[in-house]
């Protein structure tokens, strides 16, 4: 348990220590206070609900072995996963796996994955127990496939480019102006090193330049160094999408990519890697 | 947002219905108000209206939407969205040929601000056409005061 990504929160901490650079140090008090007070523990999941719902237990004293989804889960990853996965983004459909299988979280994300396994990972994309399209759906898989675009695309292209609907980022920052979420469909090039995939879908997230100012001085000397679109699963997927439908809704079309020119100028350093600067021309 | 939409968009499709009457003044046309009072009885949560938001991303995502435009042309000389079709409200009927001719196929009616579009959304409805929305709140504060991206 003490290297679970949820106890430990290092993945936060992992890309703010990447940003802050040799300012750490003063930066950490900060956000050791506000980011990093979102930990849970056993009872967290187990026993009670989040103090985001006012708290209180989910069934009494009762010990749940696997709390039911929208109370264990559903109270911390409200905000984005849990109503895009049960279809709550009005215009969207549910993902699948809810849709059709009415699969639990715990379905997918197994109890390795959510307690750790002793090695403290620095963020969500290295735990070696992380959930995969591919560890559920191994036919799915580029050599073999009987699926023409699998085929076609190999891995170059993370499956939910095809494979999700529209999700929902962030704008602007949680200390500051306060954040805005709103509806988001961005291909880019990911920026994580060990991706096994060159092309993904990306989330902005709402980390700007000024976030800390009111607590620390300078405390993101190394702001560009992480983007602020980072690859995104979401939780939303499905068999048919317009991108399954026609090779021309991804190729030549612009819109669907993240470009240059979609960046606020003050972020376009950081996203230098990500973004697309040549649109893939009509099949 | 649907809740504040919910009235004027009540008002206006009581307005349709009385504009379809009174267009036929010399006697009650029994067979448009069969087809007038169906769909204003079976209007869905939202009164087909779509939010600007929902729309970008849905553009954004690759889905194949067909965006009429049927405000007058300097209006959208001065800004619309990438790709619609601009046909002045008065000259649609006149060219169903320039939409799509799968009458499932998603289409989306914009105009300034959600009452010309409610017009002609309920009229293609009439003529068959089963996957007509509307730009809720319209193009001046559905999209424009949004600031999503615009063309000229």
């Amino acid at each position: 348990m003490k290297t679970s990504l949820h106890f430990t929160v290092r993945g936060d901490e992992t890309l703010m220590k990447l940003r802050a650079a040799h300012r750490w140090p003063a930066l950490q008090p900060a956000f050791q206070q506000a980011c990093a007070s979102c930990h849970a523990t056993c009872g967290d999941c187990h026993v009670s609900k989040a103090k985001s719902v006012r708290g209180g237990l989910m069934d009494g004293h009762s010990f749940l072995r696997v709390g039911p989804m929208e109370e264990a889960c559903g109270t911390c990853h409200g905000g984005r996963v849990f109503p895009e996965y049960t279809g709550k983004n009005e215009g969207f459909p549910a993902d699948v796996h809810w849709e059709k299988g009415r699969m639990h979280c715990a379905a997918c994300h197994s109890v390795t994955q959510l307690h750790g396994d002793g090695t403290a990972y620095p963020d969500r994309h290295a735990v070696a127990s992380k959930a995969t399209c591919l560890g559920c759906h191994p036919n799915a898989r580029a050599e073999g496939s009987s699926v023409e675009q699998h085929a076609v695309h190999r891995d170059r292209i993370n499956c939910v480019v095809c494979h999700a609907t529209v999700y929902r980022g962030c704008e602007n920052c949680h200390v500051g102006a306060g954040a805005k979420s709103a509806l988001q469909f961005k291909i880019g090039r990911s920026a994580r090193p060990d991706a096994p995939y060159t092309y993904t879908l990306l989330r902005h997230v709402p980390t700007v330049r000024g976030m800390w100012d009111a607590k620390v001085a300078d405390a993101m000397p190394g702001y560009d160094a992480v983007p602020t679109w980072k690859d995104t699963v979401p939780h939303n997927i499905q068999r048919k999408t317009p991108r399954t439908a026609s090779c021309n809704n991804c190729h030549g079309n612009a819109r669907i990519f993240l470009k240059p020119g979609d960046l606020n100028p003050t972020e376009a350093a950081a996203n230098a890697r990500v973004v697309v600067t040549t649109i893939p021309p009509r099949r | 947002m649907l809740r504040q939409m919910r009235a004027p968009v009540a008002v206006l499709a009581l307005a349709v219905v009385v504009g379809l009457a009174g267009a036929v003044p010399a006697a009650e046309n029994s067979t448009a108000w069969e087809a007038a009072a169906a769909y204003v009885s079976s209007l869905p949560e939202g009164f087909n209206g779509i939010k600007g938001e929902v729309l970008k991303a849905k553009l954004e995502a690759g889905e194949q939407i067909f965006v009429l435009d049927v405000r007058q042309p300097s209006e959208f000389a001065a800004g619309h969205i990438e790709g619609a079709l601009n046909v002045p409200v008065r000259s649609v009927p006149a060219a169903l040929d320039k939409l799509p001719a799968d009458k499932n196929a998603p289409i989306v009616v914009v105009c300034a601000s959600a009452v010309r579009s409610g017009y002609v959304a309920m009229a293609l409805a009439f003529k068959g056409y089963t996957n007509v929305k509307h730009l809720a709140a319209g193009y001046v504060a559905g999209w424009q005061k949004a600031g999503y991206p615009a063309v000229k």
